[in-house]
């Protein structure tokens, strides 16, 4: 206790509350619940109007313009009308002007995220599809080519089959209800076991996170509790 | 070019054409246009100007002028020479000079409307009006073939024999039948134009509805002797003096015969004529046929009005007609004429030898005057009505002294001209009254010549079509004599159709349908006489049937099917719940929260780590045991607060391990927590190692803008994040001085719960590292996603570690047991709890299912 200052005390202190008030969840939805989640969001939004304060506005919009020289004033014209018609977004009657603005961001953010989609994400995830077939490579980085040959299949499987469930289309004939190809209705249902698999694991991936975060707050409160004596 | 339609048959033809190149019919008028309006147009609702007959007399044609001017002479001379008393000269003379006279403001109709009274006197005579003897002979002969309503004729007779005064015949008779005989003699033929404007009339009578009578037949044609006089000479008239002729007593001897003969048969027939209409139509009034228009009827009045006394030049057709309707009565002499034995003996002999049951009884009007019963026996209008009424006899009696009677109507001739024979005349009555024509009674001073020209061209363009055969004789007639225009009436120019006079450029209708029956038969382009509304026809039928194809009536029905299944309620079924499930999550959650609390309560670490090191940790620790001293580690804190206990357990020994090869971090976010974050886990993981902020670490704290702001980062990251978390300079602390891009870094170290800030870091800083490895902690949620970056070949992701577990694993390689190890019995047994947990979720449910499948198998009964 001597060395815990009395700002990480009732720091310490409001985490223990609000995690008890959190998990009185449990038992239904209460106020006391809603004023933590409120609370959070609360503090979130003022930290981040805060961090981007004194990360972004402060130190590159308005330092320049205060402190900077010609060619830093001039370069925070562009970004201070984009701003300024960003802001008109506020009202739908003036939200027309910050078209051009939002415009902007959506055009550069679309192609950053496309070009590195393509770039960093397909091709390279095509190419890897490919290689895992590539024995060589496999006996070169002294794997065994028999089962990484196995995992390439059953990822090939898993991706073909999976990509095959998504595969809505159908053919019609003689004015009948189209029905899915038989070939394709079987890989189908594989590719479904896949995505089962799939989810599967990222539900216990998701339970395994959670897991962890209560440990880690049930670690929280034992700790505070030897802190006050409680625990030994 | 300009060019002429054809009123008839619509076809154009060229300005100086006079008869239509198609039709034949006459496109000009007649030489010598009608000055019309000083030849305005006329247009619709113009109201016709006002015209008067005195200025019509000059218009007069050529042939009529002389034949009047030859006349007039004749009279005068004839007058002069015998120099006599005899009245009736000077009533003719008289007539002459107000004939001259134009009349200032009631001409034409009118004007013979108001001297209708006095022309009902039958005081002239044949040898008067220069009629041979053989006059009355061919008379006889036509009576011989009149009908049994000649029994009027009759009475007149009879009536007239009674009244004659004396059987002598006077001096002046004699020597007017005398001087007619030379007039006769001397007469030219008259032109048969004049005919021909009958026969117009009489046709155009018959397109205005009555198109009943019969052509005449030879045999009844009137004879020659009647077309004489008919053509020009003055009517016979019957004196009241000197003795009947021998011819006369002889006509009159077989005339008895032959009426004595008739009556019989009329009182035989009489039921059958009372109720038997008129032979022709031209028998019946005027005011009858109601297809004659109102003008026409009352002009017709007057004319009826007028006696029947003086003979009138009949076309052949109306002395057909006239034949076969029931004669007139001749013009009854007053009962004063009568008591005064002013009439000539011989019509007094004619009145005695009439039979008595015909005989008027005295001082009283005959029959057929009194009413309209009498009119029955001797239907009022016969051919003639259509004669031109004779000129009136104003002056005295040969005896120098008019007669009382005469006298009287004289001066009640206005009042009585109108009063009951003629209606309150209407605007277009008085138009026509003071435009002094008439198309049926010419004026009075042409009763003397044939009216020539009289007929308005628009009705000659009427008939036009059925005189195609008459045009080459017209045409003939138009080349020997030149017939003067006449002057059209304002009431008729008003009716005229305007297209057909106007110089303007014709707007020509589309709908030239020619009109087949009726009075306008032959036009075009006039109006319909029933509206479009009543010409019926039946409407298409439309077929309701969709015309589409088999496959789109089965997606009309699917979509059918799909609409009305939302708006029916469906029976939910409802679930056996063994418990709430409030108490379910609560139960769950309490045991949970049991199995995971006892080890952290009571400290315990008897759940040993794994044993073997993954390929993944191994390569992880290979990666950072190979970094140089002093190396600079980026170290990205991409995660949220609420994974900070996973990932900061699964982080930290990776991190201690870097600390531990001395290498300097310089922390970085794109979240607005990462900052903080950063700082906090490097407090509380790696509190042990004293680091020291600008010493040790820099923190370049947040990053604004995403995926692009780590794209610019990734290209220059000086440029991008100039400053550090505390506003200084980023780049001359001592983590950062050797470092200008971020391939200078010795590893990339991301720490994400996020699968797409992940997939961001891969994207857009991956590919711009060359040498540099790049290393990823990650949550365990956000495997299933990333690791594919780490499985492939080759790999985008150098090294991999997950979880609470990764962590675990990297803690055994450094020996370092930190969060990991704590951690990790209760994230052993929580795990297993949640194992068994599902096992037993998924027990229950599928033995319910089994239970309720078996109660709904049939034949299987309830316990």
């Amino acid at each position: 206790m001597a060395n815990v200052t009395t700002i990480d005390l009732i720091g310490t202190l409001l985490g223990f509350l609000f995690t008890i008030l959190v998990f009185s969840y449990l038992f239904s939805d209460n106020p006391l619940f809603r004023l933590t989640l409120h609370l959070f969001i609360g503090v979130a939004a003022g930290y981040a109007a805060a961090v981007a304060w004194h990360s972004v506005i402060k130190p590159k919009l308005i330092g320049p313009l205060i402190a900077g020289t010609t060619q830093e004033r001039l370069l925070t014209i562009l970004p201070l009308l984009l701003c300024a018609l960003m802001l008109m977004k506020i009202s739908p009657k003036t939200a027309r002007f910050g078209n051009p603005a939002m415009a902007y961001l959506v055009g550069i953010g679309a192609a950053a995220a496309i070009g590195g989609a393509v770039f960093g994400t397909i091709f390279p995830q095509v190419g890897g599809a490919i290689n895992a077939f590539d024995i060589d490579a496999a006996r070169q980085a002294g794997l065994d080519p028999i089962r990484r040959l196995t995992d390439a299949f059953v990822m090939l499987l898993g991706t073909v089959t999976t990509l095959l469930y998504f595969h809505f289309g159908t053919l019609t004939r003689g004015g009948q209800r189209g029905q899915r190809n038989l070939v394709i209705n079987i890989l189908s249902i594989v590719g479904q076991v896949f995505v089962a698999i799939t989810f599967g694991a990222m539900f216990a991936g998701v339970y395994t996170a959670a897991i962890t975060a209560l440990i880690e707050r049930l670690y929280f409160l034992r700790n505070l509790l030897e802190l006050f004596g409680i625990l030994s | 070019m300009e060019e002429i339609r054809c009123t008839l048959c619509g076809e154009n033809n060229p300005v100086d054409a006079e008869f239509c190149q198609f039709c034949h019919a006459r496109l000009s008028r007649l030489k010598g246009s009608i000055d019309i309006q000083d030849s305005q147009p006329i247009h619709p609702g113009t109201r016709p100007r006002r015209r008067e007959t005195g200025e019509l007399e000059s218009q007069l044609p050529a042939w009529l002028q002389r034949i009047r001017q030859k006349k007039e002479e004749d009279e005068l001379a004839a007058a002069e020479a015998d120099d006599s008393d005899d009245w009736l000269s000077r009533i003719k003379k008289q007539a002459v000079t107000e004939d001259k006279t134009p009349k200032p403001s009631k001409p034409g109709v009118l004007a013979d409307a108001q001297a209708e009274p006095l022309e009902e006197i039958p005081v002239s005579s044949p040898e008067e009006s220069g009629e041979p003897a053989s006059w009355l002979d061919k008379i006889r002969d036509s009576v011989k073939q009149e009908e049994p309503s000649q029994l009027a004729v009759g009475k007149e007779l009879a009536a007239a024999k009674e009244d004659k005064p004396s059987q002598e015949r006077p001096d002046w008779l004699e020597k007017v039948r005398a001087r007619q005989k030379e007039d006769f003699k001397k007469e030219p033929e008259p032109p048969p134009v004049p005919q021909d404007d009958f026969i117009d009339r009489v046709r155009t009578i018959r397109d205005f509805g009555i198109d009943d009578v019969p052509p005449t037949p030879p045999e009844q044609q009137v004879p020659p002797s009647i077309d004489e006089p008919l053509s020009g000479k003055k009517p016979a008239e019957i004196t009241t003096d000197g003795p009947l002729p021998d011819w006369l007593d002889d006509s009159q001897e077989f005339r008895r015969d032959q009426i004595q003969s008739q009556i019989d048969q009329i009182e035989r027939d009489e039921p059958t004529i009372e109720t038997k209409p008129p032979a022709t139509p031209l028998a019946q009034p005027i005011d009858q046929q109601t297809d004659l228009p109102d003008w026409l009827k009352a002009e017709d009045l007057p004319v009826r009005k007028a006696g029947p006394d003086t003979e009138q030049p009949l076309p052949d057709w109306l002395s057909q007609g006239a034949q076969e309707a029931p004669t007139p009565p001749q013009a009854a002499p007053d009962p004063q004429i009568r008591d005064s034995g002013e009439f000539p003996d011989w019509l007094s002999e004619e009145k005695e030898d009439v039979p008595q049951q015909i005989e008027p009884e005295e001082g009283v009007l005959p029959d057929w005057l009194a009413d309209e019963e009498g009119a029955m026996e001797a239907p009022p209008f016969t051919a003639a009505d259509f004669e031109e009424p004779g000129p009136v006899p104003p002056a005295p009696p040969p005896g120098g002294t008019v007669p009382d009677w005469l006298s009287e109507l004289q001066e009640k001739s206005p009042e009585i001209s109108f009063m009951g024979s003629v209606p309150d005349p209407t605007p277009s009555d008085e138009i026509a009254f003071e435009s002094g024509e008439d198309l049926l009674s010419p004026p009075q001073k042409d009763i003397q010549e044939p009216v020539p020209a009289e007929l308005p061209d628009w009705l000659s363009e009427m008939k036009a079509k059925d005189d195609m055969l008459d045009i080459g004789a017209m045409r003939e007639v138009d080349d020997d004599i030149e017939i003067e225009p006449a002057e059209l009436p304002s009431w008729l120019q008003a009716m005229r159709p305007v297209a057909s006079i106007t110089p303007e450029p014709q707007i020509f209708v589309d709908d030239q349908t020619e009109e087949s029956v009726g009075p306008l038969a032959g036009l075009r382009g006039i109006l319909p006489a029933e509206p479009e509304i009543a010409q019926f026809e039946k409407p298409p039928i439309y077929s309701l049937r969709l015309n589409i194809t088999h496959s789109q009536q089965k997606n009309a029905e699917l979509l059918k099917e799909l609409l009305e299944s939302e708006g029916e309620e469906r029976d939910i079924s409802k679930r056996t719940k063994a418990l709430p499930q409030r108490l379910l999550r609560l139960i769950t959650s309490i045991v949970l929260l049991l199995i995971v609390s006892v080890p952290i309560l009571f400290g315990t670490e008897r759940v040993a780590l794994p044993g073997a090191l993954s390929a993944d940790i191994l390569g992880l620790s290979e990666i950072v045991s190979s970094l140089p001293e002093t190396a600079s580690v980026l170290l990205a804190i991409e995660y949220e607060p609420a994974f900070s206990g996973e990932l900061d357990a699964a982080a930290a020994p990776i991190v201690d391990h870097i600390i531990l090869r001395g290498a300097q971090l310089t922390l970085i976010s794109t979240s607005p927590t990462g900052p903080a974050l950063g700082e906090r886990f490097l407090s509380n993981t790696q509190g042990s190692h004293e680091f020291q902020h600008g010493e040790h670490y820099v923190n370049l704290g947040y990053l604004a803008g995403g995926t692009v702001a780590l794209r610019n980062f990734a290209l220059n990251p000086k440029q991008t994040s100039p400053w550090t978390i505390s506003d200084e300079e980023a780049w001359d602390m001592p983590p950062l001085v050797n470092i200008n891009s971020l391939n200078d870094f010795d590893l990339v170290l991301t720490i994400t719960d996020d699968p797409d800030t992940g997939r961001a870091w891969i994207e857009q800083v991956q590919p711009v590292l060359e040498e540099t490895p790049f290393i990823m902690v990650i949550s365990a949620q956000a495997e299933p996603l990333i690791r594919p970056y780490y499985e492939t070949t080759p790999q985008q992701i150098n090294g991999l570690l997950t979880g609470l577990s990764g962590g675990a694993e990297y803690e055994q390689v450094t020996g370092r047991n930190q969060f990991a190890r704590a951690y990790w019995d209760s994230f052993t047994i929580g795990l297993s709890a949640a194992v068994v947990l599902i096992l037993l979720g998924g027990l229950i449910n599928g033995v319910s299912a089994l239970l309720s499948l078996r109660r709904r198998a049939p034949g299987i009964k309830n316990p």
